[in-house]
């Protein structure tokens, strides 16, 4: 994974790649979904926000 | 030789213990400037508008306080030094980073260019996703191709740029000595910059030491990756939310 440009059977398969990107993307949407957007903007659709006393009018 | 495998374990064990540590504490810190990262700080906004003329010194100060707690360019310049293990690689890279954001960040302020902080920040969080892609190596397995790293940054530098400029903008600048002004906190975010750097390379140093580092290098990279998308998804909504666009 490095510059020194290793063969291409050496580098992450395109299953671990993908499975790394849709972990990464849906592990980011639930993070923003449940406290960054709640804390942030006042935007809280699951609810969770309040329930963490993140949102305004939960302060 | 028997005897020696449980010591060379144990040191393996305590040096990969090392590394947790520190980059524990790197995150720490990263996280505990968290309330001042983004923008410039609410106490410095009332000084920046007060003064007028030439203040070199504030705006040094300013330009090297954005970069050191302005948590998306150093996500970017982590991932940018990731597999970077030369200094003359490290220099390149940063020097095309450096010349990327400098270009845009006075452009953008001497043109007065009116872009929206929300959309170049979510673009900004974009360029952290991507170069943790990159890192992955990502692009050659799915389109048998790596594009050049080194535009990447140069191109993804000028966004980072726009952001600092667009940050810049926020406050009535006083046109008395601006030019001067905004060389003074381009040098200071340059001087951030190395500050940063070199915070982050100790910490790798000491993390590539590990044995562990290669299998950890994946992971690492996913994790960014998940950093970029927060910060682009927070941005993007704070566009929408804020900008009631």
């Amino acid at each position: 994974m490095d510059e020194q440009n290793p063969a291409i059977d050496e580098l992450p398969s395109k299953r671990q790649l993908n499975r790394a990107t849709l972990i990464a993307a849906g592990v980011a949407a639930a993070i923003l979904v449940t406290t960054v957007l709640p804390a942030e903007y006042g935007v809280d659709p699951t609810g969770v926000g309040r329930v963490l006393g993140l949102t305004p009018w939960a302060r | 030789m028997v005897s020696s495998a449980p010591a060379l374990l144990s040191r393996d064990f305590r040096m990969r213990r090392r590394a947790l540590l520190f980059v524990t504490l790197a995150l720490a810190a990263l996280g505990g400037v968290d309330a001042l990262a983004h923008g410039v700080a609410e106490g410095d906004k009332g000084y920046i508008e007060q003064i007028g003329g030439a203040q070199i010194g504030a705006f040094l100060y300013l330009g090297a306080k954005h970069m050191v707690t302005g948590y998306d360019h150093l996500l970017f310049l982590f991932g940018i030094v990731f597999f970077l293990y030369r200094m003359k690689h490290v220099a390149t890279y940063v020097t095309l980073f450096a010349i990327g954001h400098s270009t845009t960040l006075l452009a953008g302020v001497l043109l007065g260019t009116n872009v929206s902080s929300h959309l170049v920040d979510s673009i900004i969080g974009l360029s952290i996703v991507y170069k943790a892609l990159d890192n992955m190596r990502a692009y050659e397995r799915w389109f048998g191709v790596r594009p050049s790293t080194k535009a990447a940054v140069l191109i993804f530098g000028f966004f980072h740029g726009f952001g600092l400029a667009t940050k810049l903008q926020e406050f009535s600048l006083s046109p008395d000595g601006l030019v001067v002004n905004l060389v003074a906190f381009n040098v200071g975010v340059e001087i951030g910059q190395i500050l940063a750097l070199g915070a982050i390379l100790i910490v790798m140093g000491y993390w590539r030491r590990t044995s562990s580092f290669r299998r950890h290098a994946f992971t690492a990279n996913a994790v960014l990756m998940t950093a970029g998308f927060i910060l682009f998804g927070y941005q993007l909504a704070g566009y929408f939310v804020l900008e009631g666009a």
